[in-house]
C-alpha cells in the first residue's frame, strides 16, 4: 500500500514555488509538526531530532514562557507555573473545570468568565498556553523550512465540541498562524494511511492516545472522504491503563494512600511496565516509599489484560455506537486503522481485531500519523496540489439545539450531519404583544437543557408587537466546514429584519483576541525590557564587585577622598540597580568607568612597577 | 444500509416543477429558484435513484466545497462558498431520507404536512404503539443477553417501518393535489414508528453508557 503520495517527475512544483503549509496536531500530552517535502510528508523535528514537543506551558516572571521539555525541566520546583495538559481546559467554563478532577492540578482562577491559571506571570487563559505551544512549533517549522508558513492546518479530537474548536482556532490567531482548516484527528489519520488510493469502502479509525478516545466511520468513494458518524470519551485513555496498574500495585502492597509525590512516582513506574509488555510477558515495579522502606511487585501480562479489559471493552462500545450511528454492520468494514500511542498494547489491537474480524493496520508510527495527515490536508488547502479529487467531508460530533420551553432542547442539526451544513427551524412568541426573544443555544444529545452543554445566549430585540404565537421568528444554525457554528434570527411575519448574529463560544469574543494579540505584543516588549533590566543588574553588580575588590587591594594608590568617592559611587549604582530604571543604571555604570579610569591607570602602572622591581635591565 | 424502494417515476402533472434554468458545470448555481432535484439534475421520483444521487452530489461538492475554493483569502467569497456548500449538502440528506425526502416532495406539490397539528384517528395503530413501547420498556437491562433481546425487537419495527416505506409510491400516484388527509395519516404513524427505532438506539445507548 503507498503510504504518502509522491508527485510524478515534473509536476512537483520547484521548491521556491511552493507555498509553505505545515500540519499541526495539538496534543494533550505532545504536540507535533509535519509539513509535505518533494512529495511527501514528514514531521519536523527538534535539535535533538525528536518529533514530540511535550505540551507543557512553564511561565516566569520576568523571562519569556518556556515550552517543551525545558518546560518540564522546571516543572519540580515551580509546579503551580509549569501548565501540563492545557489541552483538557480549551473551550471549558470555570464551573465545567471546577466540577471536574482538573481543578485540583493548579491554581485555576475566574477571569471574564474564563477559567485562567494563576502563574507568577499573571493569570493566563489555556488559549495563551496552547498558542505558546504553536509558536514554538511554528517557529520549528520557520528555522527548518526556511521562510514564513502561509497558512496551517490544525487538528482537533472528533469529539470536540463549537468551543473548544473556537478556542483551538483563537490560540492559533493568537500565535499568528493562518488557520486554513481545522480537522478532526481521526480524518487526518486516514489521509496519512493513504486510504483515498484503495478501493471504494468502509474505514474505521481508532484513536486511543493518553487520555482520550475517539473513533471515527469513514466512507470513501471516489476520491471522496465522507465521515458517517464519530464517537469517542474524552476521559478514557492510556492513562487510565497506569491508573489501574497503580491501584493493583497499592492494592497488592497493601498501601493506603500515598503523597502525590509518591502516586506521580508509581504512575511514571506503572506507565513503563505498560510500555515493557510490547517485549516481555513479566514486569517488575518497585516504589521506595518515604521511610526508605522499598515495595516491589511483578505483574504478569495476564493480569494486565484483566485489569485493562473493562477499559478496553468501553471504547469497542463506542465503537459499536459508531457503526450504529451509520447504520452499518462491523463485517462491512474493509480496514481497520489505529492511531496514539496507547494502540501499541498487545490486548489493544487483538480485541479491535476481534471486533472487526481483521487486523489493523498499525504500520504508521502512531504518535506522529495525526500530524501527518494534516500536513497533507495543508499542502492541499494552500494550493500546491491541484488534484481536486480528493475531498473531505467531515461531520459535527453532537447535536446543535435551542432551548424551549420547560428547558427542553428542540435539536437543530443533529449529530453525524455533513458539514457545511446550515439548517433554520421557525419559532414563535408565547406572549401577546412580546417584542423580545432570548435564543438559548446548546449542544448535546440529551432532553434537557441542563445536561447539554450551553454555548451561548442572545437576545433577538424589535420584535412587532403581534398576539402569542403570529411571529415567526426564524433561527438559522449555519456550521462552516471547520465545525464551527454561527446562529442568526429574524422576524418573517413583517418582513421586517431583525437579526443578529452571535458566534457562540467560550467568553473570548474576537476583541478580546484583538486585545490579546495586541497586549502579547506589548509583552514581547516588556519581556525585551525585562530582560534588559536583568542584563544591567548583572553588569551593575559585576562592576561593583571588581571595583571594590580592585579598591581594597590597591587603597595605597588612592587619596582617602578619591577613595571614598569611588566607594560611594559604588553604592549608589548599587541603588540604582535595586530599581527598574535600566537607563539610569546604564549610565551610573558608564559615569562610574570613567571616574574610575584614573584609578585603574594608577593601578596599571603599578602593576608594571612591582614587575619590573628586582628584574635587571637585560631581562627586560 | 441504504433502504431499496422499487423505483416510481411521479407523473409530470403531480410534481409541481419550477421554471429554472438547468444547473450547467460553468453556470452558477441559482439556489433561491431551484428545486433538489434540479440541483442535481436527477428525474424527480420516488423513491431517488441512489447511485444518481451519490454521483450528482458528489460532482456537486467537489466543485463547491470551500476546500476545494480556496484559498482565496477573500472571506465574503468564502462565505458564499460555505453557504452554496451547505446546500448541496441538505438537499442532499433530504433526498437520501426515505421520510424527509417525502415531506420535500409533499411541500413541492403545494402539501404542507403539518405533523404537531394532527392527531391520529386510528385507535387500533394507537394501541399497538402503546404495547410495542412497552415491551421495549419492560425489555430486562440486567438480564445476560440484553442486547440481543433488544436487537430482535428492533428488527421488528424495522420491518414494520419498511414495509410501510414499501407503500409509499402507492400512495403518491393515485394522490391528488387536495388529498391531504390519507397522506398526513399516514406519515403520522410512520414517525411512530421512527421515533420508536430512535428509542431503541437510546436504549442501546444507555447500555452502553453502563
Amino acid at each position: 500500500m503507498a503510504l504518502l503520495q509522491i508527485s510524478e517527475p515534473g509536476q512537483a512544483p520547484a521548491p521556491h514555488q511552493r507555498k509553505l503549509a505545515v500540519g499541526i496536531d495539538l496534543g494533550t500530552t505532545h504536540s507535533l509538526i509535519a509539513t509535505v517535502r518533494s512529495g511527501k510528508a514528514d514531521t519536523l523535528d527538534d535539535e535533538n531530532n525528536n518529533p514530540l514537543l511535550p505540551s507543557v506551558v512553564h511561565y516566569s516572571s520576568i523571562e519569556e514562557p518556556l515550552i517543551g521539555f525545558d518546560a518540564i525541566e522546571k516543572s519540580s520546583s515551580s509546579a503551580q507555573n509549569t501548565i501540563f495538559s492545557a489541552k483538557r481546559f480549551l473551550g471549558k467554563s470555570f464551573s465545567d473545570i471546577q466540577s471536574s478532577d482538573l481543578s485540583s492540578l493548579y491554581k485555576i482562577k475566574e477571569h471574564n468568565n474564563v477559567p485562567c491559571f494563576e502563574t507568577t506571570a499573571g493569570l493566563i487563559t489555556p488559549v495563551e498556553t496552547s498558542s505558546e505551544i504553536l509558536k514554538k512549533l511554528a517557529k520549528r517549522a520557520e528555522n527548518a523550512l526556511e521562510g514564513s508558513l502561509q497558512g496551517v492546518v490544525i487538528t482537533v479530537p472528533a469529539y470536540f465540541d463549537d468551543a473548544q474548536r473556537q478556542a483551538t482556532k483563537d490560540a492559533a490567531q493568537l500565535a499568528g498562524l493562518n488557520v486554513l482548516r481545522l480537522i478532526n484527528e481521526p480524518t487526518a489519520a486516514a489521509l496519512a494511511y493513504g486510504l483515498e488510493t484503495q478501493s471504494d469502502g468502509l474505514f474505521i479509525i481508532y484513536d486511543l492516545g493518553g487520555g482520550t478516545f475517539d473513533v471515527s466511520l469513514l466512507e470513501l468513494s471516489k476520491g471522496v472522504f465522507k465521515v458517517l458518524s464519530t464517537g469517542g470519551d474524552s476521559a478514557l485513555g492510556g492513562d487510565d491503563f497506569d491508573l489501574a496498574i497503580a491501584n493493583w500495585f497499592k492494592a497488592e502492597s497493601k498501601l493506603e494512600t500515598l503523597s502525590s509525590r509518591l502516586l506521580r512516582e508509581l504512575l511514571q513506574e506503572s506507565k513503563r511496565a505498560k510500555e515493557s509488555f510490547t517485549s516481555q510477558d513479566t514486569a517488575l515495579l518497585s516504589l521506595t516509599l518515604e521511610d526508605g522502606s522499598k515495595v516491589s511487585q511483578e505483574l504478569h501480562i495476564e493480569v494486565f489484560n484483566q485489569l485493562i479489559e473493562s477499559l478496553i471493552v468501553r471504547t469497542l462500545r463506542i465503537c459499536r455506537r459508531a457503526c450504529r450511528d451509520a447504520k452499518i454492520d462491523f463485517k462491512q468494514i474493509q480496514e481497520v486503522v489505529m492511531v496514539g500511542g496507547s494502540t501499541r498494547t498487545q490486548l489493544v489491537q487483538s480485541k479491535v481485531a476481534e471486533l472487526f474480524g481483521k487486523s489493523p493496520l498499525t504500520n504508521v508510527d502512531p504518535d506522529r500519523v495525526v500530524a501527518l495527515g494534516a500536513a497533507i490536508q495543508a499542502d492541499r488547502l494552500v494550493g500546491n496540489k491541484t488534484n481536486k479529487d480528493l475531498l473531505l467531508l467531515d461531520v459535527i460530533p453532537l447535536s446543535l439545539g435551542i432551548e424551549t420551553m420547560g428547558g427542553l432542547v428542540e435539536k437543530i442539526i443533529p449529530r453525524n450531519t455533513t458539514i457545511p451544513i446550515t439548517r433554520a427551524q421557525e419559532f414563535t412568541t408565547y406572549q401577546d404583544g412580546q417584542t423580545a426573544m432570548s435564543i438559548h443555544v446548546v449542544q448535546g444529545e440529551r432532553e434537557l437543557v441542563s445536561d447539554c452543554r450551553s454555548l451561548g445566549r442572545f437576545e433577538l430585540h424589535g420584535i412587532p408587537p403581534m398576539v402569542a404565537g403570529a411571529a415567526r421568528i426564524k433561527v438559522t444554525f449555519q456550521v462552516d466546514a471547520d465545525g464551527l457554528l454561527t446562529v442568526s434570527a429574524n422576524e418573517e411575519v413583517t418582513g421586517k429584519e431583525s437579526r443578529i448574529e452571535v458566534k457562540p463560544s467560550y467568553g473570548l469574543s474576537p476583541d478580546v483576541i484583538a486585545e490579546m494579540i495586541k497586549a502579547s505584543h506589548e509583552q514581547a516588549k516588556a519581556d525585551m525590557e525585562n530582560r534588559n533590566l536583568v542584563e544591567q543588574r548583572v553588569e551593575a553588580e559585576r562592576f561593583a564587585l571588581a571595583l571594590g575588590a580592585a579598591i581594597e587591594s590597591d587603597q595605597h594608590l588612592l587619596k582617602p577622598s578619591e577613595k571614598s568617592n569611588l566607594e560611594a559611587q559604588i553604592s549608589h549604582l548599587r541603588n540604582l540597580a535595586q530599581g527598574e530604571d535600566i537607563k539610569a543604571i546604564k549610565d551610573a555604570i558608564k559615569q562610574l568607568d570613567a571616574n574610575s579610569k584614573h584609578f585603574a591607570a594608577l593601578r596599571m602602572d603599578d602593576g608594571i612597577k612591582s614587575a619590573l622591581v628586582g628584574q635587571s635591565v637585560d631581562n627586560i | 444500509m441504504r433502504r431499496e424502494f422499487y423505483s416510481l417515476i411521479l407523473c409530470k402533472p403531480f410534481l409541481h416543477t419550477i421554471e429554472t434554468s438547468k444547473l450547467r458545470c460553468t453556470q452558477k448555481v441559482n439556489t433561491k429558484n431551484q428545486n433538489y432535484f434540479e440541483l442535481f439534475d436527477i428525474h424527480p421520483s420516488y423513491p431517488v435513484e441512489a447511485t444518481q444521487l451519490d454521483k450528482a452530489y458528489r460532482e456537486l461538492q467537489i466543485r463547491f466545497h470551500p476546500d476545494n475554493l480556496k484559498p482565496t483569502g477573500d472571506e465574503s467569497a468564502s462565505l458564499e462558498d460555505v453557504t452554496l456548500s451547505s446546500l448541496v449538502n441538505d438537499a442532499y440528506q433530504t433526498l437520501q431520507d426515505p421520510v424527509r425526502c417525502l415531506i420535500y416532495i409533499l411541500s413541492l406539490n403545494e402539501i404542507d404536512v403539518n405533523l404537531e397539528a394532527n392527531t391520529i384517528a386510528d385507535p387500533e395503530f394507537l394501541m399497538q404503539q402503546m404495547e410495542l413501547r412497552e415491551q421495549l420498556e419492560n425489555i430486562d437491562e440486567q438480564s445476560e443477553n440484553v442486547e440481543a433481546e433488544i436487537e430482535h425487537f428492533a428488527s421488528t419495527i424495522n420491518q414494520s417501518v419498511e414495509a410501510l416505506l414499501a407503500t409509499i409510491p402507492h400512495y403518491l400516484t393515485g394522490l391528488k393535489v387536495n388529498d391531504t388527509v390519507k397522506v398526513r395519516e399516514f406519515l403520522m404513524k410512520l414517525q411512530f414508528l421512527i421515533k420508536l427505532q430512535q428509542e431503541i438506539d437510546t436504549k442501546l445507548d444507555q447500555l452502553d453508557d453502563l
